[in-house]
């Protein structure tokens, strides 16, 4: 058999035995589908615990605003707003409140910081 | 939702994708079920020959993916040259455990999965045959050939899930078409 025809066969061979396989391939139930969808959102929640009232965005992001604010009230009265923007006071103000409260403060004065 | 299609678009997406399932996006992870998780039944069914166990390494690997979401990083592999590698790797080990299990004999050599599905259509003598070629390529050439001719992939989806060049992968299914036409030459003598 010359080496084209054996080229010929073999093409006619695998379509016909990957159209064999498409046609006995089974799908997987939808019960997969929504395992693997449960699956999911219980990863997402182990991921944030405290996302799962409010539309999944992480909670430092959330709350961190919130937090801003009412440590700009506290800072603002304190030292006044024009000492809290410079770089050297937000850092000691960022060590503070991360030594306090455990929370990303780069986004505290990130853009949306409120003061 | 959106999805993008093929190529780099889909890679891009894909990361995407990731990115907003970890934040806590369920229409993501709805989209990456939709795209991942029918491939990887597929992958899991033809490498073991079994529905439900096909199922269970799926649902699997889909939740590995899960877990790694938060710690993506996106750009250094796709989602779906990930989960393909998972899957295998679970199909391996399925394997491993049946030959624990069973005669050493029966059950084929984990580290190269062959395709179980394929000796099981095999119809006649020349699906037969083929089917038994495919199973003896190596494991880089027969994952390029079923991937081209099982799951219609075209070579850059295949260099992606294989995590290598498309000219490899030319490379790849020129030398599995060669043996495979070789063997069917010589099957076809001995009739």
């Amino acid at each position: 058999m010359s080496e084209d025809r054996g080229v010929e066969r073999l093409d006619a061979v695998l379509a016909s035995l990957a159209a064999a396989e498409r046609r006995s391939r089974p799908t997987p139930a939808a019960t997969l589908e929504a395992r693997v969808l449960a699956e999911a959102m219980a990863a997402q929640r182990r991921a944030a615990p405290s996302d799962a009232r409010s539309g999944g965005r992480p909670a430092a992001s959330r709350t961190a605003p919130a937090l801003a604010f009412a440590l700009s009230l506290v800072f603002g009265f304190a030292l006044g707003f024009a000492e809290i923007m410079p770089t050297e006071t937000g850092g000691q103000v960022q060590a503070q409140i991360e030594d306090e409260t455990d929370v990303a403060v780069d986004v505290v004065f990130g853009g949306d910081a409120p003061f | 939702m959106a999805v993008m299609e093929g190529g780099g678009a889909a890679q891009e997406d894909e990361g995407r994708l990731i990115a907003r399932f970890a934040d806590g996006d369920r229409d993501a992870a709805e989209a990456l079920t939709a795209r991942l998780l029918p491939g990887a039944f597929r992958q899991a069914w033809r490498l073991l020959g079994d529905e439900a166990e096909a199922e269970d390494v799926a649902q699997e690997a889909m939740l590995r993916l899960w877990r790694q979401a938060p710690t993506w990083r996106t750009g250094e592999a796709k989602a779906s040259t990930w989960l393909y590698r998972v899957t295998r790797n679970l199909c391996i080990d399925r394997i491993r455990r049946r030959r624990a299990t069973a005669d050493i004999e029966d059950v084929p050599e984990p580290a190269d999965p062959v395709p179980a599905v394929l000796d099981r259509l095999a119809a006649d003598e020349r699906h037969r045959a083929l089917a038994t070629a495919i199973g003896r390529l190596p494991a880089r050439q027969r994952d390029a050939l079923l991937l081209r001719h099982f799951e219609a992939l075209g070579n850059p989806e295949i260099a992606a899930r294989l995590d290598t060049s498309v000219e490899a992968v030319e490379s790849l299914l020129a030398r599995a078409r060669r043996t495979l036409a070789a063997r069917l030459r010589e099957e076809g003598d001995e009739t």
